[in-house]
């Protein structure tokens, strides 16, 4: 038998130790699962009905009434692939940011690798995203949508720069929460702001109008979110678009002429993801020095 | 080898008073405090061995479970350092990972998980931790209807199930009723004894002596006291009384008797007998020595010498050579034991194909109760020296019984057997004590085999 070496207890691993336990992980995805829907008559049926009620609220005002709907051709499709993404990261952050306080009486009593509790909060956001997927899935393809190539590629893209940017302000989130519960209502107030933020209800022209092209346009466009949500427009609703046009230059474009997705956009994309992935990294380590305090702070 | 390491070890908390920006304000414009520090452990330092059990002591608030809580690395210390040696597990507020909406039979995976095990550990578990717990018949009933003690005895069957190195253990063997706790103590007993390193945090100190081997009583976050349990135990609460430390001292040595192997209680209790009834007796070396010297006291009584249980005759020889060849007579049936005697000793055991050959002493054959009345019928002398190797109660009865009549002041009775093995307050020390109190005679002690079984009592009045 070896001897193992004499070591720190509790210093941790980061999200490295998360992987190691991933046993341990599933079962607090599935507890989670479990006691969300605990005594409910619909159970998983509710990740149905919430995106439902959503969309149609925004379809009926934005669509129809402010007639979005005649300048996006197939406007549900564009919808609902910006607001699979969107609701996928809101709600990944509330739950992340009250994963810690939520298992307070855990983390005061047995050293776990702190950060399991927002993995799997942001790992059950994700199983509600699958049935809403499928719906935007089903639609697409019944819209006339065919895989690419460029679509998979997008979608494949889009969702890691979500999942690394809502891994990241979960982790931030989730720490500062314990010390200054002020920061569950800080995410409800970006909740607010995130939907209006991205391209999803309206098209990022419209920015760009408003801009004149300025530096405004560019701040928009920097948010990995915007790129995240374009990305998802490109791989499902474009495809699906029956009066698709291309500008002299083979650009795609808009009924009236107007470019549908900023040049580069994969590139774009790809910088998104980068920038992502380092705020994960940050967030990380303020996690990692936080967590050390967790016990005595709840 | 050691298992944790605790250096220099401090912790401090900062208790705030004031939460919101309101209540900041507020408190600096009236220049109060806005924080206070309390130091919950102040450069302690320690060290367990592999495979040892310390017991964590102190009084409310004196930093045990906070230090618990940075062994555990649940907390981190602010200065000094803390290391451990493998995996750490621990009873700290059992439960704590039970999830109310989740049933029996889920909760002991979630719970394992959590207190780090595989999945296929649990399952080559399942069955021990649902027999622990009691609870098989509500495996699949959501926890949070369960009672208060199903709960905890779940959570404790878990806990005490894991494969930890270190086991940590606070303050929570007082959960459930007395045989679960019994059966709780028990477990962690077995702990100990595979080689695993226990920390213990309780105020049963009852329990903690039965359990530790070292105590650290802590105060006000310093360590106060570090050495055996008892003296930890004695520091932390000093008997009030003599009356009291008489009490816990006769608790101890009884907890330590019970601890030992048969065979070494037998011999502790002998020699707490000897200290109790013959301080002053002569301690002798062997048994060859003890019946030497009891030949010496003998040496100047006149009448017979006799011998119960000459088997093949060695000591009797021994006797007829001190007695110089007369009135030596030695008895046996030498078919061996009529019944079961101590373990190792059945009935028939010392049987002899033929009786010796011994140089001045006279063989009478045949059971005591058959040939002693006779023989005393035809013997009228009196009994000088009487060597009683009867080793049963029965036999060392019926030997006193009908010897009794004839015993006088310095008769000298020798008994091979007469305490230090498993089971003797059964036979020759049984029939001699019940003989005393129904013949009323008075005697002596006057020596005995250290570490052996052997006594020498000489008849001072009838």
């Amino acid at each position: 038998m070896t001897v193992p070496p004499l070591v720190a207890p509790g210093r941790g691993g980061g999200l490295h130790d998360v992987v190691r336990r991933r046993y341990l992980l599933r079962l607090l995805v599935r507890r989670e699962l479990r006691s969300r829907y605990q005594g409910s008559l619909l159970g998983l049926g509710w990740s149905y009905v919430r995106p439902a009620v959503n969309f149609a609220v925004y379809f009926f005002v934005v669509g129809i009434f402010l007639k979005m709907s005649k300048a996006i051709p197939n406007f549900p499709v564009f919808l609902f692939s910006g607001m699979v993404l969107v609701s996928f990261f809101t709600e990944t952050l509330i739950t992340t940011a009250w994963s810690v306080v939520g298992n307070a009486s855990l983390v005061k009593k047995v050293y776990l690798p702190r950060e399991l509790f927002p993995v799997s909060s942001m790992l059950v956001s994700g199983v509600h995203m699958l049935p809403a997927l499928g719906v935007l899935m089903g639609g697409a393809v019944w819209a006339g949508w065919t895989p690419s190539w460029v679509a998979t590629g997008s979608i494949v893209l889009a969702f890691a720069i979500v999942a690394a940017l809502a891994m990241a302000f979960g982790l931030l989130f989730a720490a500062v929460n314990v010390f200054f519960r002020d920061f569950g209502q800080v995410v409800d107030i970006i909740n607010i702001v995130v939907p209006w933020s991205v391209p999803m209800i309206y098209p990022w022209t419209t920015v760009q109008e408003a801009a004149h092209g300025g530096w405004p346009l560019q701040v928009y466009l920097a948010n990995p979110l915007t790129s995240a949500v374009l990305l998802f427009e490109r791989a499902f609703w474009w495809p699906t678009n029956d009066q698709a046009a291309t500008l002299p230059n083979g650009a795609p474009a808009l009924p009236g002429g107007l470019l549908a997705f900023p040049y580069h956009l994969t590139v774009r994309g790809l910088v998104s993801l980068l920038a992502a992935l380092l705020l994960l990294a940050v967030a990380q380590l303020v996690f990692a020095r936080l967590q050390r305090r967790f016990a005595q702070e709840l | 080898m050691e298992s944790i390491v605790v250096d220099g070890v401090s912790k401090h908390f900062t208790l705030r008073h004031a939460h919101s920006i309101k209540e900041i304000t507020v408190r600096a414009v009236r220049r109060q405090s806005l924080s206070e520090r309390f130091t919950a452990l102040d450069d302690v330092s320690l060290t367990v061995a592999q495979g040892e059990s310390l017991a964590l002591m102190g009084l409310n608030g004196s930093g045990k479970s906070t230090l618990l809580k940075l062994i555990s690395g649940v907390m981190q210390p602010d200065a000094g350092s803390v290391r451990v040696r493998g995996r750490v597990a621990g009873l700290i507020e059992v439960g704590a990972g039970l999830h109310p909406d989740l049933t029996g039979r889920e909760n002991i995976f979630l719970n394992a998980a959590i207190l780090g095990m595989t999945k296929a550990e649990t399952e080559a578990r399942y069955d021990e931790i649902v027999a622990f717990s009691e609870i098989e018949d509500f495996l699949d009933t959501q926890v949070k209807f369960y009672s208060s003690g199903m709960f905890m005895r779940l959570g404790f069957a878990v806990a005490v199930h894991t494969d930890p190195e270190i086991f940590l253990v606070d303050e929570v063997l007082a959960v459930g009723d007395p045989p679960f706790q019994k059966k709780c103590l028990e477990r962690i007993k077995e702990f100990h004894a595979e080689g695993r390193t226990l920390v213990i945090v309780s105020h049963d100190m009852g329990t903690l002596e039965r359990v530790c081997g070292r105590g650290v009583v802590l105060e006000r976050g310093r360590t106060a006291y570090e050495g055996g349990i008892e003296g930890a135990v004695d520091f932390l609460a000093p008997p009030a009384t003599p009356l009291e430390a008489e009490q816990r001292r006769r608790a101890r040595e009884e907890a330590t008797l019970a601890a030992l192997p048969a065979d070494d209680v037998a011999r502790a209790e002998a020699e707490l007998l000897v200290r109790e009834i013959m301080p002053d007796a002569p301690r002798l070396p062997d048994p060859r020595a003890t019946l030497e010297y009891a030949l010496s006291l003998a040496a100047g009584q006149d009448g017979m010498a006799l011998e119960f249980g000459v088997h093949t005759g060695g000591t009797l020889a021994v006797v007829a050579e001190a007695r110089e060849g007369k009135n030596v007579f030695g008895f046996d049936s030498f078919a061996g034991l009529p019944e079961d005697w101590r373990e190792g000793f059945p009935a028939g055991h010392f049987a002899v194909d033929e009786p010796p050959e011994v140089l001045g002493a006279e063989l009478v054959a045949g059971l005591f109760e058959d040939t002693l009345p006779g023989f005393l019928a035809e013997h009228p002398e009196p009994v000088a020296f009487v060597h009683v190797d009867a080793d049963l109660y029965s036999s060392a009865r019926t030997v006193l019984t009908h010897l009794g009549p004839r015993l006088s002041v310095g008769t000298v009775i020798v008994f091979d057997e007469f305490f230090g093995y498993p089971g003797w307050r059964e036979h020759e020390y049984r029939a001699w004590e019940e003989f005393v109190s129904a013949s009323g005679v008075r005697f002596d002690y006057e020596g005995f085999t250290e570490g052996n079984e052997q006594v020498i009592v000489r008849i001072t009045g009838i």
